[in-house]
């Protein structure tokens, strides 16, 4: 592990823990409806401060809690062309997929690659330390999927290539 | 399957299947394609024991330009006995040409005679594609006697009459096209491609790369790979049309004497560089297939995760596991 | 019509649903009041003395101020969490009370969405990491709820 990634892990695990305090709210504008506060941001006395945890440009979380939901927006690193393609398709399959992760935002909010939104109906049936390890692990693991097949891709296009080109001896 | 096959599988199963002892006659019409826009069709027009092999190729006018007929008419004519050639008003509506083979009059004896029968047959797309190719080789021999390379140019670069020599063009498909450009030193072999999807055209960047670098690496005797991603090469500025929106990507090979030296190594130089384009969009076809398999895998092991996090204990559970302050069990009465 | 007007929210303009947030009553400073701190703060960074600086950054922040104030306040605190060597940390937190440490949080956390900040984002990370494993998590919490902000 890089020197700098544990400290941003850390910080986004207790930046987490912090945040995930989450309690039923009824809406308070339109009667008998119960939406996660964070996302229609219309009252705004149970809307928290939120928090943004940078690695640094290109790396960071932004972690914005209210009193009944909590939304997690990650921007992974892209350092080229190639990774950026791969994150998006990365990403991409995982919203379509959105329905087995429960907690996944179907779309990234505006600058982020993937957000998640945590409601205390999450929280309620999930127990809260695993959900942000959940979230935790997953930071790790993009960033490991990523790289990983990226080498894979060059290794790959050398061994296509030697293949091709030593077949003109 | 890593390298592409030249002969066309089809074909080739057809053909030996019809040329066997225990052959049954019968009635055939099938509609084979090949790669960059080829099609056959194998049929019986008459009767059941004559097999008509047609094929109709999207840049025929300019093959035919660069002495293709001459080449089909050397290739097959030897089976002229039993196998007609049908070309220009004779072929089949909608192919280019044609291949008419009569079974029962078929005088081949040993098995060895009809497997070439069979290979050459089903290598028909590439026999189609070889003669601008061997043209070039051609002129290349013509140009070397003329103007022998000079020892002291060790660079290789271009003598500058050279640039007069018309380059071969081939529209083999919509857009994309092959130029063949000889000269006294070597061949240059060019083909513009175009990536419809953006994913596409940046992995492509990463193979061409290693298209490049595997000569200087490890396999000094491939032809050298050049790539360029917007600009017209310099060999064919004179005929490529500006390079709109940046589409398209070319690719430069530069085939040396090494590799035009025997008939033999020219037609494994033919075969390779012909299968080039559909060798590389299929290789970068299967990367994609790969990785969506892998981000499946990851996909679910994040689904494991997050399901380790659910609380399995329901609230019946719960409340029987309720203990007073000394540790005693709550015991329901009924 | 510019805009469609079924898509007006009309509540939003309903006074009784209106939220006010109370009037925190905080002087609005401007650059030329603060520029006697960042003197001091400089100061402190010259002489190598942290704990003096932090201890400077952390008190009387310009709450009310317009946010390139903010900024320019931020730039300076950045400079002296900057400076300081990893080995100091520990010590500059153990002299810091609660509140002061409250507030140093409220800026590492401003400062990381600053893109000056990202770009040190290695030296915040690793004083909130210390600060988290000195404190614990209470700084976090009183962070999210704080109104007054920076």
């Amino acid at each position: 592990m890089s020197q700098s990634l544990k400290p941003y892990l850390t910080a986004v695990r207790h930046s987490l823990n912090a945040a995930l305090c989450l309690e039923n709210f009824s809406s308070q504008i339109v009667e008998r409806h119960n939406y996660p506060e964070i996302e229609n941001k219309k009252t705004t006395e149970v809307l928290l401060n939120p928090m943004m945890i940078s690695r640094n440009e290109k790396e960071r979380v932004l972690i914005e809690p209210s009193i009944n939901s909590v939304r997690v927006s990650i921007k992974i690193k892209q350092s080229d062309e190639i990774e950026s393609i791969l994150v998006d398709k990365f990403t991409r399959f995982l919203n379509k997929r959105a329905e087995t992760f429960l907690i996944l935002r179907r779309v990234p909010i505006e600058g982020y690659d993937i957000s998640f939104l945590i409601t205390n109906f999450h929280n309620e049936d999930m127990l809260k330390n695993k959900l942000v390890d959940f979230i935790i692990e997953f930071m790790e693991d993009v960033d490991k999927e990523i790289s990983e097949m990226k080498l894979f891709l060059n290794a790959r296009a050398r061994f296509v290539a030697e293949a091709y080109l030593s077949t003109f001896d | 399957m890593l390298l592409l096959q030249p002969e066309n599988l089809l074909i080739q199963k057809t053909f030996s299947k019809a040329l066997s002892e225990d052959y049954i006659p019968a009635t055939l019409d099938r509609v084979i394609t090949d790669f960059d826009f080829t099609a056959y069709h194998i049929s019986t027009p008459s009767d059941k024991t004559g097999i008509l092999l047609s094929v109709g190729i999207k840049c025929w006018a300019d093959l035919i330009a660069h002495g293709t007929l001459e080449l089909l008419e050397s290739i097959y004519s030897k089976y002229s006995s039993f196998l007609q050639i049908l070309s220009d008003g004779n072929a089949e509506p909608g192919y280019n040409y044609g291949l008419y083979l009569e079974l029962g009059k078929v005088d081949l004896q040993n098995g060895e005679e009809i497997a070439t029968l069979i290979s050459d047959l089903s290598l028909l797309k590439r026999n189609c594609f070889a003669a601008p190719f061997l043209e070039a080789f051609g002129r290349y021999e013509v140009l070397a006697q003329e103007e022998p390379v000079d020892p002291n140019n060790i660079y290789g670069e271009d003598a500058p009459n050279n640039s007069k020599e018309p380059v071969i063009a081939l529209g083999y498909r919509d857009n994309e096209s092959i130029f063949i450009k000889p000269s006294n030193d070597r061949v240059t072999v060019i083909f513009s491609t175009i990536f419809n999807d953006e994913t596409d055209k940046v992995f492509s960047k990463v193979f061409l790369q290693e298209f490049s670098d595997a000569r200087k690496r490890s396999i000094q005797k491939a032809p050298q790979v050049i790539n360029s991603h917007h600009d017209i090469p310099l060999e064919i500025q004179g005929l490529e049309k500006e390079n709109s929106d940046n589409k398209k990507t070319y690719i430069t090979f530069v085939l040396f004497p090494r590799h035009l030296s025997t008939d033999e190594v020219k037609w494994n130089s033919i075969t390779q560089i012909e299968t080039f384009r559909s060798y590389f969009h299929y290789h970068i076809k299967i990367v994609k297939c790969y990785l969506h398999q892998r981000m499946r895998f990851r996909v679910q092991s994040f689904t494991k995760i997050l399901n380790r996090a659910r609380r399995d204990v329901t609230e019946e559970e719960l409340r029987s596991e309720r203990k007073t302050a000394s540790g005693r069990r709550f015991e329901q009465r009924t | 019509m510019e805009e469609d007007w079924r898509r007006i929210d009309v509540d939003q303009f309903d006074p009784e649903s209106q939220f006010v947030e109370d009037d925190l009553g905080l002087p609005s400073y401007t650059l030329e009041d603060l520029q006697g701190k960042f003197q001091q703060i400089r100061q402190s960074i010259a002489s190598n003395n942290i704990a003096e600086g932090i201890k400077l950054s952390v008190t009387d922040a310009p709450y009310g101020s317009a946010n390139d104030v903010k900024q320019s306040y931020l730039l300076a605190v950045l400079e002296v969490l900057n400076t300081a060597k990893q080995s100091e940390v520990n010590t500059v937190i153990s002299q810091l009370s609660t509140e002061e440490v409250d507030v140093l949080v409220k800026i590492v956390y401003a400062l990381m969405a600053t893109s000056e900040g990202q770009r040190s984002g290695g030296a915040l990370l690793g004083w909130l990491d210390k600060i988290v494993d000195s404190v614990g998590e209470g700084p976090i919490v009183r962070y999210l709820s704080d109104p007054y902000r920076i």
